[in-house]
């Protein structure tokens, strides 16, 4: 059979090429330099843009490493009570989005809120009479940041302390290695890089930030590229600082993607009989206890339950007219980019299957960066060759025929749409991927020579094997788009709003109380994906 | 060199192996031969400290060092193991796995010792390549490397074979069989495989669900198996039954025996070559099927009573299935079985 030439397939070189656009636009805003406007940036806001996405990223990184690697390490290696239940519970941090935790933390420990109050009629002490850490800060943030973000760490360690061999520690055994030196040069350096992959995605995710570094007042690269769109309506400059803030997510995803391939040589997939935990007795049980729940309390439980009671305290809120809008508004926006994102990943997918040459895998490959790279950034790749399109097209038309049509697509749900495409088409296609590499090109054959033709290969064959992983990559975009900041606030059409847009714009407003009703709305939606998770642990 | 003594070992409440003893002198390479799941690998692990015993004794030289009482950690026996995945590190490279065990030592002396030890393997060339870069052979001789670097007392080896191609399987194993015997090396081996358990063993065992049945040379195993367990398990073969007449004649289906047989010989074991065609002979059997093996005809043969025979027979000779042949008996081992499975006596 002979291959058809490539260009009658554009779903599998266009289309990828056009999700590649965002980022490359970013880029090309360089062609425009204007020298005027970045040596003022160099000389005032820059040097702090830089500072603090840099310090944050570190700092939380560093952070959640420590206590991601540590508590997998406690879990893997020793029984104490509760740990079983602890396997489940540690990832719901994942659930809280980095902003949501922060409004929760700031209503917390702020002047006003209960721990402060609780503490001055304990010990009769006025305003100014005490110190008291500011939550609104680097440093909070920093905190804050790693306790919602050590999941990853968490996750990548965990499995990667029980992808180890049973037979290394008893192959050094037998090599008269003490256990000590067992621990320091086999199992440190093989779980390394899964603690680096975690951090590289901490940091990731830190980059992206937006909601919570706008709230706490603290400028980095995203609170930039805002100001410097709206506040000073300089395109090419937010394009700009957009591809600053690009290539350093882009060399994290290198990183991470380099630890990947570490671990990929590590894991043997032996399963042998695996390690039994040593039993903690006594006061060092009840420590490991204590402080796996500590770490519990303040990264879910305490913001979680807090944003439970204030959402309460306003119950009609819940059936109110305007919160039904939200709702809606944002499940609509979900729903349509989930299957609009299934349908791409599953064209791209089906291509990478097919055996495509290898410029146009890579091409397929390239276009799920949009992964790596801040909400912001999309966006602004996003708008800017929409709003070139629309201003053209409206010279034109009025030109031609006296008509203007205005902002035709940026103004759009379509501009949103095509942003979260970009950003969690990798998320889609992994799920994917992952189903479809199950079906081994044999079965096609046997498929075939039993009379199956390829459509109905497809209804017959393919979707019924697909079905698990499509309901999976369904659910975490779904919950993806629904807590997505940043580009839905740069792309969103006038006057629609979503959950997250409003939880943000009434913290902003300083409403924590009213933000609590569509922030629990999005807790709530993003404990399916960790439920979905910690299934998908337990069956392994 | 190694002594067990009524070894006895379990997983949880089952019992996996039972009043197991043999022993091995310093130089020799056993092998434990057995089906899956027959307990050899754990046999194995207990040497190596891995398992604790339940009963018995094992004895490295002249010290205990595994008993119910006594366990000496793995790491203070000076037994080293090749796993049957390898067990490689995957973060070192050639000479970083063969140098693990070896952090006593100087620098100096340990990049000398890693080099000689490439140099026995022969993969000097492949010093610091990183092991997932190796191809399965490769990786099997780094392993081997890795546990002799450090000159342990015995070498335990499981099923160290197993993952690796046919043809690939009989040259490593002479390659290590003479690696072992030029460096003196006391070695266990367990396989599943008996072809290579001839190839590399000295003295063998058979172990059939947790129980050792025969401890000898594979000539031993093969010509004078002690039970059917050993007859079945090594070698092909046929078992005859054994009918005494009237008159006091001993005959099987192949006629009166030409030696004497114990008072209770209920089966006689005939293996393929002890057959061969005469077109002349006045003994038949039918082929009831035929496997070409390159040198030789595998023929599986039915005696007019209905008991099965196979033997082999030259390429050229061929004869179609259902035809019916004439054969003869040339016994060299006589092997006969109670009905209650051990063997009586057998003649040569």
């Amino acid at each position: 059979m002979k291959a058809s030439p490539f260009w009658r397939h554009p779903q599998w070189w266009l289309l990828p090429a056009c999700l590649l656009l965002p980022l490359l636009v970013v880029y090309a805003s360089w062609g425009q330099f204007d020298a005027k406007l970045w040596s003022h940036l160099t000389t005032t806001v820059l040097p702090d843009y830089l500072l603090n996405s840099l310090l944050l990223a570190a700092g939380a990184g560093g952070l959640a490493a420590l206590l991601g690697a540590s508590l997998a390490w406690l879990l893997h290696f020793y029984q104490f009570p509760g740990r079983r239940l602890f396997q489940l519970l540690l990832i719901l941090p994942l659930a809280l989005p980095a902003y949501i935790i922060a409004y929760s933390y700031t209503a917390l420990l702020d002047f006003s809120g209960p721990l402060q109050q609780g503490l001055r009629q304990l010990t009769g002490l006025g305003y100014g009479d005490y110190w008291f850490p500011q939550v609104r800060s680097v440093g909070g943030a920093i905190c804050l940041f790693a306790l919602v973000l050590y999941p990853y760490v968490y996750l990548l360690t965990r499995a990667s302390l029980a992808g180890q061999s049973p037979r290394w520690q008893e192959a050094c055994q037998t090599l008269g290695v003490s256990r000590r030196r067992y621990l320091g040069s086999v199992l440190l350096p093989l779980t390394r890089p899964a603690v680096f992959g975690g951090m590289a995605l901490v940091m990731m995710e830190v980059f992206a930030d937006y909601g919570t570094v706008q709230y706490f007042g603290i400028p980095t690269l995203t609170t930039g590229i805002f100001r410097t769109w709206f506040g000073m309506n300089d395109r090419t400059g937010a394009a700009q600082l957009s591809s600053l803030l690009c290539t350093l997510a882009l060399a994290l995803m290198l990183l991470e993607l380099y630890s990947r391939r570490q671990l990929r040589f590590y894991h043997t997939g032996q399963a042998g009989k695996t390690l039994q935990p040593q039993q903690l007795k006594g006061v060092r049980a009840w420590l490991a206890t204590f402080s796996v729940s500590l770490v519990l309390w303040l990264a879910f439980f305490w913001p979680a339950l807090a944003l439970l009671v204030w959402s309460l305290e306003t119950p009609a809120a819940w059936l109110s007219l305007d919160y039904l809008q939200l709702l809606g508004n944002s499940l609509s926006l979900a729903a349509l980019s989930t299957v609009l994102l299934l349908v791409v990943a599953l064209v791209l997918v089906y291509g990478l299957r097919q055996g495509l040459p290898a410029w146009q895998q890579l091409l397929i490959r390239l276009s799920g960066l949009g992964y790596a790279v801040p909400g912001t950034v999309i966006a602004i790749g996003v708008m800017w060759p929409l709003s070139v399109f629309d201003n053209w097209l409206d010279l034109f038309m009025e030109q031609q025929f006296g008509i203007r049509t205005g902002l035709l697509l940026s103004g759009t749900v379509l501009a949103l749409l095509l942003a979260y495409l970009v950003r969690f088409l990798a998320v889609a296609m992994q799920a994917l991927e992952s189903g479809i590499s199950q079906i081994k090109p044999s079965m096609d054959q046997a498929a075939a020579s039993l009379g199956c033709s390829r459509t109905q290969l497809l209804w017959r064959l393919h979707l019924p094997l697909l079905k698990t992983s499509l309901w999976t990559a369904a659910l975490l975009v779904f919950v993806d788009v629904l807590k997505e900041l940043p580009a839905t606030l740069l792309l969103r059409p006038f006057n629609f709003d979503t959950l997250a847009v409003r939880t943000f714009e009434l913290a902003s407003d300083e409403q924590l109380a009213a933000a609590a009703v569509p922030a629990l709305t999005i807790v709530l939606a993003g404990l399916l994906p960790v439920i979905l998770l910690n299934k998908a642990a337990l069956k392994s | 060199m190694l002594t067990i003594k009524q070894l006895e070992l379990h997983y949880g409440d089952t019992r996996v192996v039972q009043d197991f003893s043999l022993a091995l002198a310093t130089g020799q390479i056993g092998c434990l031969l057995g089906p899956s799941g027959s307990g050899k690998s754990s046999v194995l692990r207990a040497i190596a400290g891995f398992e604790p015993l339940t009963q018995g004794e094992i004895w490295l030289g002249d010290s205990i060092v595994s008993s119910v009482t006594v366990q000496l950690p793995p790491e203070r026996r000076k037994v080293g193991m090749v796993f049957q995945d390898y067990a490689l590190f995957p973060h070192l490279t050639v000479a970083g796995n063969v140098g693990f065990g070896l952090h006593q030592l100087p620098v100096a002396q340990r990049r000398q010792r890693v080099m000689q030890m490439l140099e026995l393997v022969g993969l000097t060339e492949l010093a610091d390549r990183a092991v997932h870069q190796l191809s399965g052979g490769q990786q099997q001789r780094v392993a081997l490397a890795r546990a002799l670097a450090p000159a342990p007392a015995l070498l335990l080896l499981d099923e160290p074979f197993s993952g690796l191609d046919a043809d690939l399987r009989d040259a490593l194993a002479r390659d290590i069989r003479q690696i072992l015997q030029h460096e003196g090396i006391t070695a266990l081996l367990v396989t599943h495989d008996q072809h290579e358990a001839f190839a590399m063993a000295d003295q063998l065992g058979v172990i059939v669900q947790g129980q050792l049945q025969q401890w000898g040379s594979a000539y031993e195993l093969y010509h004078q198996p002690v039970n059917r367990f050993v007859a079945e398990f090594i070698g092909e073969g046929h078992l005859l039954s054994v009918c005494r007449e009237p008159a006091g004649d001993v005959r099987t289906a192949l006629g009166a025996l030409p030696v004497e047989a114990p008072s209770d010989a209920c089966w006689l074991l005939v293996r393929p070559e002890d057959i061969t065609h005469d077109d002349e002979s006045l003994l038949k059997a039918q082929v009831i099927s035929t496997a070409f093996r390159g040198s030789c005809y595998h023929y599986e043969l039915k005696l007019h009573n209905g008991e099965l025979l196979s033997c082999q027979l030259q390429s050229h000779h061929c004869h179609a299935v259902g035809e019916w042949i004439g054969i003869r008996a040339e016994l060299a081992h006589w092997v006969f079985f109670s009905d209650a499975g051990s063997r009586k006596c057998s003649f040569r």
